[in-house]
């Protein structure tokens, strides 16, 4: 039930966020400022759930297994130079399986 | 990305059906790069534990990738209702500059119309519809082409999600799905942090969610974010 509140709220506020515009007549006057910050909200905000996802279990530190941990990284390394987002999963992937197998996991 | 099919020469081109179709068209190379990311997210959600129903509705209410695909993160590690709501509205901000195209491009539909529009709008759609309907074609053609493009997106992507959770359900955790979240959004940050300041708010907000995340819990998140856009906001690229 508390999955289904979530996924529900969290849809009333992206749909408000879609539809704000609509409201306003599509009217944007936003100052160089706020346009920057909102630029800098993704980096943020994926820098943090990445470290969360591979440095915290809880709200404890705790170091990620290599084999994770080398699958990030490359695959990481290989979306940016590929300016590609899917190199991360279709490279990443592949060094978690050889990275178990050479006993990293 | 180049649009695959050429623009509407005259106004008798622009039926509904050669709208429709070139949005189907026109839509293809951006729902085949929505595949891998789509299966990440069946798969993300299937190694959290979500039930089917839960899953399928996540994907419908909020029909946003990146957003879904941390709120799952977050469920799965106990994030509590307030901080994942917050964090899908940080990660969806982009969507009130989109609404702005749409509220334009649009303005003649009834406001219902409008609304309904606004449901199935994501970054591919905007992006096809802003080189688009530079050209300006009639509110039908334009209403025509941007429900066959959004339908395209749609469908892809939650049937993606739909085999990727059936088929994480059943297989081995050797696989590695469980790095499909954060190997998702890595990938995702590197296209995010293009600039300096963009490096440095990323870099700010990981280190801090980790060093502060005893103390704040799952609020660590949001501040931690937060935290990381000022110190952007601040960098001034090392000059005094």
């Amino acid at each position: 039930m508390t999955v289904l509140l979530t996924f529900a709220l969290g849809g009333l506020v992206t749909f408000g966020l879609r539809s704000t515009m609509i409201f306003c007549g599509g009217r944007l006057s936003t100052s160089q400022r706020a346009e920057l910050a909102i630029g800098l909200i993704s980096p943020a905000v994926l820098s943090a759930i990445v470290a969360s996802s591979l440095f915290l279990n809880r709200s404890d530190v705790a170091l990620p297994a290599s084999a994770d941990f080398l699958a990030v990284v490359l695959g990481g390394l290989a979306a940016h130079r590929t300016k590609n987002i899917s190199m991360a999963l279709l490279v990443g992937l592949p060094t978690y399986w050889l990275a178990c197998a050479v006993g990293l996991g | 990305m180049a649009l695959t099919a050429r623009l509407p020469a005259t106004e008798g081109e622009r039926t509904s059906g050669d709208a429709a179709r070139h949005g189907a068209r026109d839509s293809v190379p951006f729902a085949l790069a929505l595949v891998p990311f789509a299966f990440a997210i069946g798969a993300a959600s299937a190694s959290a534990g979500l039930s089917g129903i839960e899953a399928g509705f996540g994907t419908a209410a909020l029909l946003a990738g990146a957003s879904q695909l941390a709120a799952i993160d977050l469920i799965d590690s106990g994030g509590g209702i307030a901080i994942t709501v917050v964090m899908v509205a940080l990660i969806n901000l982009r969507f009130v500059f989109y609404g702005a195209g749409l509220a334009r491009w649009f303005s003649g539909e009834p406001l219902r119309w409008r609304l309904a529009l606004a449901i199935p709008l994501v970054d591919q759609n905007f992006m096809l519809c802003q080189q688009r309907f530079a050209e300006q074609g009639s509110p039908t053609w334009r209403r025509q082409y941007y429900l066959a493009s959004s339908a395209v997106l749609v469908v892809t992507f939650i049937s993606c999600q739909v085999v990727a959770f059936r088929l994480g359900a059943s297989l081995p955790a050797a696989l590695g799905l469980h790095l499909a979240a954060p190997l998702a959004f890595v990938g995702m940050l590197t296209m995010a942090a293009k600039g300096q300041r963009e490096r440095i708010a990323g870099l700010i907000a990981g280190a801090l969610v980790v060093a502060t995340a005893g103390v704040l819990g799952a609020g660590a998140l949001p501040m931690a974010a937060m935290a990381g856009v000022g110190a952007g906001l601040r960098w001034n690229g090392g000059q005094r």
